[in-house]
C-alpha cells in the first residue's frame, strides 16, 4: 500500500497462517462474540507522512476487503501498530504486501 | 515478572494488615499502666514474649558461633537480600513501548516510541544549520499521545530561537496530525578541529 508495508517483525512472530501460507504483519484473535480482532503491524515509508491517516486508510482497506468477501460481520476491531520507519533511500521489503501490492481480496 | 509483581503486592498487603493490627493492639494495651489487664506487660505475657526472648537469644547465640550455622545464616541472609531486590525490581513499572495515537471503537492506532523518536531525529536533522539531533518519545500516562523531546546541535551564529523554529517546522509532518507535544532545545556546538 502507498506509504507503508506490513511487517512480520524482527522475529517473524507477527503473522497468521492461512491455508498453508503465512500472512505477514497480521495477527487475528477470536473474540468471545466470535468476531475476529485484527492487529496489523506496519513499517512506513520515508518520509513519514500523517501516520494516523495512513493507519486509518489501511483500516478502511481491510474493512472494504472484508465487505467484498462478505465477512464484514465477522470483523471486530482493527488495531494498527506502526513498528518501524524505513530510512531515507531504504525500500520497504518486508511483509507480503509491498508498497504497491494489493491486500488479499482487493483487485490490483 | 508478572508473578513476582503479584506476589509482592499480596505480601505487601498482608504485611501492612499485620502491622496495622500490631499497632492497634499496642495502642489498646497502652490504656492501663502497671500490670493491669489491658497493659503492655500483660500483652507481653499473653504473647509469651519472655519465652520468645529466650528462644531468640539461643538462636542468636548459635548464630554467632562458627561452623555450619554461620554458613546457613549467611546464605539465608544473602538469599533474603536477593529476594528483596527481585521484589523491588518487580514493582518498578515497565516503560510503555507504544504511544497510542488514537483510540476508538474501531480499534487502536499506536506507534512504537522508538519509531517516533527515529523519525523525529531524521526530520530534525534536515534544517541546514543543524549538525546533530537526538529525539526521545514518551507516552502520556492517562490519555492518547505523548511528548517528543528533541535536542539539536547547531553550527554557525544563528540564534537558538531561529534554529528551534526551523526544527519545529521540519517536524511538522510528524506532529501536525499526532497528539504529540513537541519540545525542541537547540545548543551551539563548536566545530571539531578548531585551531586557536
Amino acid at each position: 500500500m502507498p506509504g507503508g508495508a506490513l511487517t512480520a517483525g524482527p522475529h517473524r512472530r507477527w503473522r497468521t497462517s492461512d491455508d498453508g501460507r503465512a500472512i505477514h504483519g497480521v495477527l487475528a484473535v477470536v473474540q468471545p462474540d466470535g468476531r475476529f480482532e485484527l492487529e496489523l503491524h506496519l513499517i512506513v515509508a520515508w518520509p513519514p507522512g500523517p501516520l494516523e491517516q495512513l493507519a486509518a486508510d489501511l483500516r478502511g482497506r481491510v474493512r472494504a476487503a472484508a465487505k467484498r468477501a462478505r465477512l464484514e460481520g465477522q470483523l471486530g476491531q482493527i488495531h494498527v501498530h506502526i513498528d518501524g520507519v524505513a530510512g531515507p533511500g531504504e525500500a520497504l521489503i518486508d511483509g507480503v504486501a509491498g508498497p504497491d501490492q494489493p491486500l488479499a481480496g482487493e483487485q490490483a | 515478572m508478572l508473578l513476582g509483581r503479584l506476589l509482592t503486592r499480596l505480601l505487601g498487603i498482608l504485611l501492612l494488615a499485620l502491622l496495622a493490627l500490631a499497632g492497634l493492639a499496642a495502642a489498646v494495651f497502652c490504656i492501663q499502666s502497671g500490670h493491669g489487664t489491658v497493659s503492655l506487660p500483660s500483652l507481653a505475657s499473653d504473647l509469651h514474649l519472655a519465652d520468645l526472648r529466650g528462644t531468640i537469644a539461643t538462636f542468636l547465640h548459635r548464630l554467632e558461633a562458627r561452623g555450619p550455622s554461620a554458613t546457613v545464616a549467611a546464605l539465608s541472609g544473602g538469599g533474603a537480600i536477593l529476594l528483596g531486590i527481585v521484589m523491588i525490581a518487580s514493582l518498578v513499572p515497565r516503560r510503555e513501548r507504544l504511544i497510542v495515537l488514537s483510540e476508538s471503537e474501531n480499534g487502536v492506532i499506536a506507534a512504537r516510541r522508538r519509531v517516533l523518536a527515529q523519525a523525529a531525529t531524521a526530520l530534525a536533522r534536515q534544517p541546514r544549520m543543524v549538525t546533530g539531533a537526538r529525539a526521545r518519545a514518551r507516552p502520556s500516562r492517562r490519555k492518547a499521545g505523548g511528548r517528543l523531546r528533541v535536542r539539536v546541535d547547531q553550527s554557525g551564529d544563528s540564534p537558538n530561537a531561529e534554529v528551534t523554529r526551523a526544527v519545529i517546522a521540519a517536524l511538522q509532518p510528524l506532529s501536525e496530525s499526532l497528539p504529540l507535544r513537541v519540545r525542541v532545545r537547540a545548543r551551539k556546538r563548536r566545530p571539531a578541529g578548531r585551531v586557536r
